[in-house]
């Protein structure tokens, strides 16, 4: 194991692309975890899937008209938000059967699309799976852009975003501006999601969003401190699952999320205070407390 | 004796389902303001008509004016069950939100507002709790925390939304005895309150609603048995829209 972590670094040294994709991935690892608390909190984790699957066809249209797919990718995630929003006030469709139609409906759309064209499906198919290692530096720059924004962001509106996290009624009664909180974060969401798509793909992005939150909320009872270990989770995974990627010719994003799986399943059993174990360690404590 | 409130003809719809139908009253301030009535009568969507958050026909006006002028001066607790109680605050973190309605986004929570909220805190007995996670307390303690965050406010107005639900007596008496309190030193202090039982050591007015305003005014005089049987008694039919059929007799 030392030897090819010995390995690795060397490579590290010698290729500049490695260095690209280890830098895109620690970003990617750090904004996903950062939104992904908000996400986790507000309960919208289907909403981060669908914002995610349905940047698909404006990936492929990009693709077909040469131009960057970072914005043909924003434009679908943003679109497909506005419509989630429009389906479920307009009717009696409720929210998360409103995503499930748009989202399945947005991706379909650019399978069909994709598969239309000849002999381009293995471009296209970094961007479903994911590969860093393709991340040119162009787009490197752009994720740093968008890595810039989502962090000034969420630094500026941190107390909006909170309060209107923990307690939306009180929030609006005080005359904080709701509505424009949340489309704030749906635009932080699809600027997130579009950045993650060459590194973990958009079929696993909805994990690099949630995995590391969750991790961090079995850690911790403060906010900021969520938000801290989420990023480091999410960035510690990227670096792993880039290793395991280089190392062992596997592919990238599926790596990055299992790592950050692992990390998950061990603060699921062993976190000091919500951990399985320890949980199950002190039940009979509270049991003869309520006793006496 | 200034209003504070005052409610022309409102009348709130939820997809052609009646809520609450032409209420009109004049709310003065320096009071505790009991508004009672059954399961599905509306109280909430009452509160939530003069908070304007939800769309109404008629007039509100708060302090003369629109409420959207003066929501700083506006507190609101709301009923637990809204609450997600896993939610990672400590309970200094959830009463400092009060202070952030008054600190510009552009500018940080400053050592005054800290020294406001741990003031707040003291008032209602939870400050050796002030770093336990939310969901660690009692349910009155959870109540006592949400009040003690509409203080830090510094507001001229509160509304609470059931805030006796499911609370222990020790906490009730705190929160009686700050209510009480705030309204001598003429705040006005709006409550939803479910069931009838303290109705009259709690309210100095209170608004009997079910739908309709049935009766308002000194808990004395509309607190009768009359005016309660035309809110709650024998009228399940009316109830029965709702998703719970409750009938509380007095």
């Amino acid at each position: 194991m030392i030897s090819e972590i010995q390995n690795f670094t060397s490579q590290l040294m010698m290729y500049p692309y490695l260095q690209s994709a280890l830098l895109t991935a620690l970003l990617v690892g750090v904004i996903c975890g950062v939104i992904g608390c908000f996400i986790i909190l507000r309960g919208m984790a289907l909403m981060g899937d669908a914002i995610s699957h349905a940047v698909l066809p404006g990936v492929v249209f990009s693709y077909m008209l040469g131009t960057s797919m970072f914005i043909g990718a924003f434009i679908t995630g943003v679109v497909t938000a506005l419509a989630i929003g429009f389906i479920s006030r307009n009717s009696r469709i409720k929210d998360d059967a409103a995503i499930g139609i748009m989202f399945t409906a947005m991706f379909a759309l650019g399978i069909v699309v994709m598969t239309s064209l000849r002999g381009t499906s293995v471009d296209l198919m970094h961007y479903l799976f994911g590969n860093v290692l393709a991340v040119s530096s162009v787009n490197f720059v752009i994720t740093l852009i968008i890595g810039v924004i989502v962090l000034v962001s969420v630094l500026l509106f941190y107390r909006p975003l909170l309060l209107s996290t923990f307690d939306e009624t009180m929030a609006r009664a005080a005359g904080l501006p709701v509505k424009w909180i949340h489309y704030l974060f749906m635009l932080l969401l699809s600027l997130v999601t579009v950045a993650s798509l060459q590194t973990v793909g958009i079929i696993l992005v909805v994990a690099m969003l949630i995995t590391p939150g969750a991790t961090a909320y079995l850690l911790t009872d403060r906010f900021p401190v969520m938000l801290v270990l989420s990023a480091f989770f999410g960035a510690l995974s990227a670096v792993i699952g880039l290793f395991f990627s280089v190392m062992y010719d596997v592919a990238s994003g599926a790596s990055i999320v299992l790592a950050a799986s692992v990390f998950f399943l061990l603060a699921f059993l062993f976190a000091p205070k919500q951990g399985l174990l320890f949980k199950n360690l002190r039940r009979p404590e509270k049991q003869s407390e309520r006793a006496a | 004796m200034k209003q504070t409130i005052e409610l022309k003809n409102v009348s709130v719809h939820y997809y052609g389902n009646t809520a609450i139908e032409n209420i009109s009253l004049n709310v003065e301030e320096g009071n505790i303001i009991g508004v009672v009535g059954p399961n599905g009568a509306g109280k909430s969507t009452l509160m939530k008509a003069v908070l304007g958050l939800v769309k109404y026909r008629g007039s509100v006006s708060v302090f003369g004016q629109k409420v959207d002028h003066i929501r700083k001066n506006i507190a609101y607790v709301p009923q637990r069950t809204s609450i997600d109680w896993d939610f990672p605050v400590l309970v200094k973190d959830v009463v400092l939100m009060g202070r952030y309605v008054h600190v510009p986004w552009y500018r940080n929570v400053s050592r005054k507002d800290r020294e406001r909220a741990e003031e707040a805190l003291e008032e209602v007995g939870m400050e050796e709790y002030k770093n336990r996670q939310i969901g660690e307390l009692s349910g009155g303690q959870q109540q006592r925390v949400f009040i003690a965050r509409a203080l830090a406010q510094d507001t001229d107005l509160f509304f609470l939304d059931e805030p006796f639900v499911g609370i222990d007596v020790n906490s009730e008496e705190i929160i009686v005895n700050l209510l009480k309190q705030l309204r001598s030193k003429g705040k006005t202090i709006f409550v939803i309150h479910h069931d009838l039982s303290k109705v009259e050591t709690y309210f100095d007015q209170i608004l009997i609603l079910n739908k309709q305003l049935i009766a308002s005014g000194g808990v004395k005089e509309v607190f009768t048995p009359a005016n309660l049987k035309q809110a709650y008694g024998g009228n399940a039919a009316v109830l029965a829209d709702d998703s719970e059929m409750v009938v509380v007799g007095p």
